[in-house]
């Protein structure tokens, strides 16, 4: 059934806001529902409200609200007494309004949000989680699977602050459910950071991932972990947040969580700088540092700069320190060569 | 050690056959049905990888022989394989191991259970008739645990039994199993069986190796299997590194010699943790919060398996080498799925212009005792 279909036997009519439960919120897709109402109310005052609501009779006189929240609470700031509404059959298939209600241009939901209208469905309508996952996962665009209802359901983990900043700037399922798994206090550190840098989607994917990993091997709470002096320099000066802090960040999660290739990576760079190579001649370990071969790259303009590079890559090598170059992908030590 | 599944599936093909007629009495289980019902579970497979890999465990399937059993152990190219050539008996394994590849690389929902030997054997056969630069050396573990399922079985007798015949291959039972009672129990075992077990700290058997005995257990196992008259393995497989990883394998190795006797143990492998892409999801929906599969991997050439750094890789093994060494002159020690490069660096070997080059350290049999 689409929207005209669900519109087709409805009637408008001029409601007061008093006749609305405000408390009734099943149908509710936003949250949190007064996000970003200031520009509405401002319109709403001076044109009053263009789109009608859609509601249900409760009876008594009582409507139940299926679309419109955010149109209401506005309307309700601007003091308005009564509003347009369609009134729609009593007979609609729930699963069809929200169908048609999700189709209506910009709405969107957040993961966030998603996740409270599965966890509402799922108390009121009292569904299997296979008839909730294969029925309304599609609708909210999430696929199908029990396994995203399981990953949406996590969401009801984060500390609220947390969670009105995923909905408001529209945290992925998959960010928002890694964030999710993080005790309430080093949520809220995250929360820090991420005002702070502004990460995007991916880089805010890594900072989660790699702070739980580094969290597990460690065993040490997330707050702990973002209190590195470094970091904390960062995020309370929002100069160097801007100015590439988020990727500095990134490199120093990232060395924390692998130290081993940390040390690794020192050790070669300590040697080439000891090599002391000619003026722009690369030296590159092989990919992760696997296998055997180390590049050297250069180019030259003349046969003159040529020599002069051969000589000097010459002169490296004969350092003592190019004996520990292989060392770096696991080498054993040099045995040390006998002259004839 | 496993007692009894939930459900045991049979092909009907296999109603009249007298080993899965012994089979279906000797494997304890609720309830028997016919393997087409199998396709419910194929059906929660599909819709939930990971979680039917622990419920597969419960249930276990009869199934008919269905052509090439016996294959080469499925090695990455790069890398140098030690050449075991693998008999499918079974495939799936009861034990619940972290880093188990078979999670992710058996498409079935359950234990498979080939009980038509007979036609195996004669594979195998027939493969021998070829030409090898070097005897073959045979085993079943591969897509399974060798012997956590024989108490139910049987299978080790008549592979005992088959190899008696062929003297000049080995064939190895690999397990981490106690499950040795049937072996024990075979007088006068032919020299060419040899029974190894894979190996960790007590630390990392704890934590990443659900299901299966403890250490003490399994070298409590090899002592018995020793003192019946069967030759030696260990596999350390996978090495994990950890925080105390020296102090804690050092202690593994010292371990297996206060069992074996050196000259009982023909060959030891090591080999460090190490898989596939497609086997991380497993890993976080299975085993979240596992320190140990939170260590440093990285998707290295030639395959994008991910291992740790080489140079970590090549100071575990280098190290272990050594403390084998020190318990042991003889023993043959290789690299599990390693490269060359690693090979030379690590245990001072060349292996690189031929995969041969592994297979020829073997030791061969031991010469049948006619006297």
């Amino acid at each position: 059934m689409n929207q005209r279909n669900i519109l087709s036997n409805a009637r408008l009519e001029w409601i007061g806001t008093g006749k609305i439960d405000r408390d009734d919120r099943f149908f509710a897709l936003e949250w949190p529902v007064e996000r970003a109402i200031d520009p509405l109310v401002e319109s709403v005052k001076k044109a009053g409200l263009l789109d009608p609501l859609w509601v249900i009779g409760k009876g008594r006189g009582q409507y139940r609200l299926v679309d419109g929240f955010r149109r209401l609470a506005a309307a309700r700031v601007a003091h308005l007494a009564k509003v347009p509404a369609m009134v729609l059959e009593s007979t609609v298939d729930t699963l069809e309004l929200y169908k048609a209600r999700l189709a209506r241009p910009g709405k969107i939901l957040s993961a966030v949000e998603a996740s409270r209208v599965i966890e509402r469905l799922g108390e009121q309508l009292d569904m299997s989680d296979k008839q909730l996952a294969e029925v309304f996962l599609p609708v909210l665009g999430l696929g199908s699977s029990i396994k995203i209802l399981a990953e949406t359901r996590r969401l009801d983990r984060l500390e609220d602050p947390v969670a009105r900043f995923c909905a408001g700037s529209g945290v992925g399922l998959r960010e928002a459910s890694l964030w999710a798994q993080f005790p309430g206090e080093g949520q809220q550190a995250i929360l820090q950071l991420v005002l702070a840098l502004k990460p995007g989607r991916n880089l805010l994917r890594s900072y989660l991932q790699l702070l739980s990993e580094i969290s597990l091997r460690e065993s040490l709470p997330v707050q702990d972990i973002l209190a590195d002096r470094r970091i904390r320099d960062i995020v309370l000066d929002p100069q160097k947040s801007c100015s590439g802090g988020r990727e500095i960040v990134h490199g120093i999660l990232r060395r924390r969580r692998n130290p081993l290739m940390e040390k690794i990576e020192e050790d070669f760079h300590s040697v080439r700088k000891a090599l002391e190579l000619p003026e722009q001649v690369s030296l590159e370990p092989p990919p992760f540092f696997e296998g055997h071969r180390i590049k050297v790259a250069f180019e030259i303009g003349s046969r003159r700069e040529l020599e002069k590079k051969a000589l000097g890559l010459v002169q490296a090598s004969r350092k003592p320190q190019a004996s520990r170059l292989f060392s770096a992908l696991g080498a054993p030590p040099e045995k040390k060569r006998t002259e004839k | 050690m496993i007692k009894s599944f939930d459900t045991l599936y049979i092909h009907p093909e296999l109603k009249d056959h007298k080993r899965a007629a012994k089979l279906v009495r000797t494997i304890p289980h609720r309830r028997l049905e016919e393997l087409g019902r199998l396709e419910k579970l194929v059906a929660r497979q599909r819709e939930d990888p990971a979680g039917a890999v622990r419920s597969g465990k419960l249930n276990a399937a009869l199934s008919p022989y269905r052509g090439r059993m016996v294959e080469g152990c499925p090695a990455t190219r790069g890398m140098r394989c030690c050449r075991y050539r693998v008999i499918n008996l079974i495939s799936g394994c009861p034990m619940d191991c972290s880093y188990c590849i078979l999670q992710g690389y058996i498409n079935r929902p359950t234990i498979f259970i080939y009980p038509e030997l007979e036609k195996i054997f004669a594979e195998i056969d027939a493969e021998l008739a070829g030409d090898w630069e070097y005897p073959p050396r045979y085993g079943t573990g591969e897509l399974s645990d060798s012997l956590a399922l024989d108490h139910m079985t049987g299978f080790s007798r008549d592979l005992v039994e088959f190899f008696r015949s062929h003297p000049q291959n080995w064939f190895e039972f690999k397990t981490k199993s106690t499950g040795v009672d049937n072996l024990c129990g075979l007088a006068s075992p032919p020299p060419n069986i040899l029974v190894s077990w894979s190996v960790n700290p007590q630390v990392v058997i704890d934590t990443e190796e659900s299901g299966a005995p403890p250490l003490e257990q399994r070298l409590s196992a090899a002592a018995r299997v020793q003192d019946a008259g069967y030759s030696l393995g260990f596999h350390f497989d996978p090495i994990f590194h950890f925080s105390g990883w020296e102090e804690a394998y050092y202690s593994v190795v010292a371990d297996i010699y206060r069992h074996a006797k050196p000259g009982n143990v023909a060959w030891i492998s090591l080999g460090c943790l190490r898989f596939s892409p497609w086997m991380a999801p497993y890993f976080a929906e299975r085993f979240a919060g596992h320190p140990l599969l939170a260590g440093e991997f990285f998707p290295v050439p030639p395959d994008g398996k991910y291992r740790y750094p080489q140079p970590v890789r090549i100071d575990i093994y280098r190290k272990m080498y050594e403390w084998i060494r020190s318990f042991d002159k003889q023993v043959y020690v290789y690299l599990c799925m390693e490269s060359a490069t690693v090979y030379r660096w690590a245990l001072d070997r060349e292996v690189g212009g031929d995969w041969l080059d592994v297979e020829k350290g073997f030791p061969a049999p031991p010469a049948v005792n006619t006297g």
